[in-house]
């Protein structure tokens, strides 16, 4: 008799543990679709069944196992790190090619061939007023392009400086969503299935804004760090960095535009590790891209600056050197552009005071001749001297390099913007092999379940069935 | 995160993207003609692109250079066949006027229309093309004589300037424009700065001088130097017969470099259209067909079968 209440009470109890494993697959389902889940699977374990001993056996929930693979996990974040930057570095440097023609019919190159061939016209017929005003209204037209080119090259310099502070915003935001997310899992039951998956999913947004280190602390809580070394969180404790723009000629800034810093909360300087992620691709096309494309003067001439400093120099030496009138007296030639201080691509322009008539067209030889300068001044477009070329090449080519490198660079980012989706694609797949919920899975374990729940639920039926017996005998015998 | 069923769905986006940005391509390839539309199209094709296309403005300006020179210069040598007639015009005036029965009053006569040709031929000096002197040398605004029959070789020089200014091909060589000044073809100069055996301007004004003072003997001298002028003009029309061919086979030659250097550029720089039309016409197949397949897909799992 007692054997059979224990038989009872044992059925009854793997009622209870079934109930809690349907519980888990309920949740897993329902669950499927929710950001940084993992599967968690009930643990079952059988009682100890030694009937000589009076143990009975029976079934009881052991814990909740979680399905989650930090390696996987470590694998997704890597990938999106890359695709950050590579992202980010791509819709930049797509921006950023834009403002270079290529066609060489418009912009800097389309301007240069119509000073060019200005300075041809004019050379044929050096005191022809209508040629000299048509150098004057080219060289204009060469500097607005220039000076145009310079400014939207800053234009959008200044939007990925915006781009890069609301990243960091960002970056902050999550940084204290996963300090309170370590709060909430100090205080509640080991494994929240609940609060891990927003963990996860956070520290997957984090990775795509910087590269991360995480590790995941004895209490359950995670330590978010900036490329393994400076700490973003802590516990409970976030540490929020911030962006600081050092402006051109000040602290060891002697670049053309400003230089960005990222600054840990004590005011740590944690540029360099930001190297991956948008926040990475943002520091780079700021520090790295824009100052090479605008450029400087010297010791060698870059970018944009060195261009329009490279012109005037090689028109205004070329003028200065001829004459307006061989007289007498004879009157010496003027320059005919300005460019001045450390970024002349800012202020590239025609002298104020510059008119038609003061273009020097004679150069004084022995023998002099009458368009000399004016036919130099045409001949720059195919130059044979290093005094008609910046830095070993013709002006054209000074700008087609420029053009080429933004160019490569924005093919190289648009390759690794593929190659890094496919990657992240890659990695986010295998995770979800390893450790998603799979709803096969799921409906086989329901059919197992409830099989078992049906089986439990039959056994004590028919227990019953047999005390029923027991206790009818029990009153024909008294 | 769902694993099994639809694990592929980023994939499936990102190769649809994909997809897409080969359409965008070939259609902006299509629209535009051009292979290479932006810097990252093919970097490494961007400066020779550039020196093409400068090249053919260059060659262009050259060849509007070339022209305008053409132009110029037909007029100087229309000027010079107009001098030479007027030189044997004069010739024939002065075979009259050395004509032992020519009278005074007769070779006076002459010697006014000998003056009328002078003045003609200061004009012909002094021809002028779109406000400029075509014979004006580097200093082109100033005329380069005034007629003055009062003043020994009956010219006023103004303007002494030589001409320096050459234009140049595309084949690399310049020539001045137009060969010579007004000073050298009419007014030939000793290097002590007298005149020289054929000068002109002198020779004819020697002419006229003696049929007005009806002077036998100057007239027989101006008559043999009359030959010397005509050798000079000779020698001025053989330089602007030279010149003209020099322009035309310039011309010619910047014909065929632009034709030459618009198929270089048009080979870097132009789409293959054919080309772009399969590649859009495949990238919009593939599209359409990945797309469809998706949509029809019928993900189910093992609950869908539950009862």
């Amino acid at each position: 008799m007692a054997s059979l209440f224990t038989a009872l009470g044992t059925a009854g109890n793997s009622l209870d543990a079934i109930e809690q494993a349907i519980g888990v697959v309920q949740n897993n389902v329902t669950n499927a679709t929710t950001p940084g889940y993992v599967t968690q699977t009930l643990q079952l374990g059988a009682r100890p069944f030694d009937p000589s001993a009076n143990l009975w056996g029976g079934v009881e929930v052991t814990g909740v196992q979680d399905s989650r693979d930090v390696y996987a996990e470590q694998s997704v974040w890597s990938a999106n790190e890359q695709s950050g930057y590579s992202s980010q570095q791509s819709a930049s440097l797509n921006q950023l090619q834009q403002i270079f023609n290529v066609s060489g019919q418009s912009g800097i190159p389309g301007a240069l061939s119509n000073l060019y061939s200005a300075f041809s016209a004019w050379s044929t017929s050096p005191s022809n007023a209508t040629e000299q005003q048509a150098v004057i209204t080219a060289a204009q037209g060469l500097s607005t392009a220039v000076t145009q080119t310079y400014a939207q090259a800053q234009q959008i310099n200044s939007d990925t400086q915006q781009q890069l502070s609301a990243s960091v915003s960002q970056l902050n935001q999550y940084t204290s969503q996963i300090a309170t997310i370590n709060g909430e899992i100090r205080t509640s039951p080991t494994g929240d299935a609940g609060l891990q998956a927003q963990l996860y999913n956070t520290i997957e947004q984090v990775s795509n804004l910087a590269p991360v280190t995480v590790n995941i602390e004895s209490d359950g809580t995670a330590t978010v760090l900036l490329d393994g070394q400076s700490p973003l969180v802590q516990g409970t404790t976030q540490n929020n960095v911030s962006v600081n723009y050092v402006q051109p000629g000040s602290g060891n800034n002697s670049g053309p535009s400003p230089t960005v810093q990222l600054l840990s909360s004590d005011g740590q300087d944690i540029t360099a590790l930001a190297n991956q992620g948008t926040i990475g691709g943002a520091i780079n096309f700021c520090n790295s891209v824009i100052p090479g494309v605008l450029g400087v003067t010297k010791p060698t001439p870059t970018g944009l600056n060195g261009l329009a400093n490279g012109i005037a120099t090689v028109v205004n030496n070329l003028l200065t050197a001829g004459q307006v009138s061989a007289g007498p007296p004879p009157v010496a030639g003027v320059p005919l552009f300005s460019a001045q201080g450390s970024t002349p691509g800012s202020s590239f322009s025609v002298v104020a005071s510059m008119t038609g008539s003061q273009l020097a067209a004679i150069s004084p030889g022995p023998p002099a001749v009458a368009n000399g300068v004016a036919q130099a001044l045409a001949g720059l477009a195919t130059p044979t001297n290093a005094a008609s070329m910046v830095n070993g090449f013709s002006l054209t080519e000074f700008y087609g390099n420029i053009a080429s490198s933004v160019g490569q660079q924005a093919s190289t980012a648009s390759d690794d913007v593929s190659s890094n989706t496919s990657l992240l694609n890659q990695a986010q797949s295998l995770r979800a092999q390893v450790s998603g919920v799979s709803l096969n899975d799921q409906a086989t374990k329901l059919l197992q379940f409830q099989e078992s729940y049906q089986a439990s639920a039959q056994m004590i039926s028919t227990i019953n069935t047999m005390t029923q017996s027991l206790l009818t005998v029990m009153q024909q015998v008294t | 995160m769902l694993a099994g069923l639809d694990a592929y769905t980023s994939t499936f986006l990102s190769n649809l993207n994909a997809t897409e940005n080969r359409i965008n391509q070939a259609n902006e390839q299509l629209s535009s003609g051009y292979r290479v539309n932006q810097p990252s199209d093919d970097p490494g094709a961007i400066d020779a692109i550039l020196d093409y296309q400068g090249q053919i403005e260059q060659v262009t300006q050259t060849q509007s250079n070339l022209s305008q020179a053409t132009t110029v210069s037909n007029l100087a040598d229309s000027a010079l066949t107009s001098a030479n007639n007027l030189l044997n015009e004069l010739t024939s005036i002065a075979a009259q006027g050395s004509n032992s029965t020519s009278s005074a009053a007769n070779n006076s006569a002459l010697g006014q229309q000998v003056q009328g040709i002078e003045q003609q031929l200061v004009s012909l000096a002094n021809t002028t093309f779109g406000g400029t002197y075509v014979f004006g040398g580097d200093d082109a605004t100033t005329q380069p004589y005034t007629f003055d029959w009062s003043v020994p070789g009956g010219v006023v020089q103004n303007n002494k300037s030589s001409n320096t200014i050459a234009i140049s091909n595309s084949d690399g060589d310049s020539l001045v424009i137009p060969g010579q000044t007004a000073q050298q073809i009419f007014a030939a100069q000793n290097s002590d700065g007298s005149p020289a055996a054929g000068n002109i301007f002198q020779n004819v004004w020697a002419l006229g001088q003696a049929l007005q003072n009806n002077n036998q003997a100057g007239i027989q001298a101006a008559n043999t130097s009359m030959q010397a002028s005509i050798a000079q003009l000779g020698q001025a029309t053989t330089i602007s017969g030279n010149t003209l061919n020099w322009l035309q086979q310039s011309t010619d030659s910047a014909t065929s470099k632009l034709t030459t250097l618009q198929g270089q550029l048009s080979n870097l720089r132009d789409a293959d259209a054919a080309q772009a039309a399969t590649n859009l016409s495949s990238a919009e197949t593939a599209q359409q067909a990945a797309v469809a397949a998706r949509g029809t897909m019928n993900i189910k799992s093992l609950f869908s079968y539950f009862g």
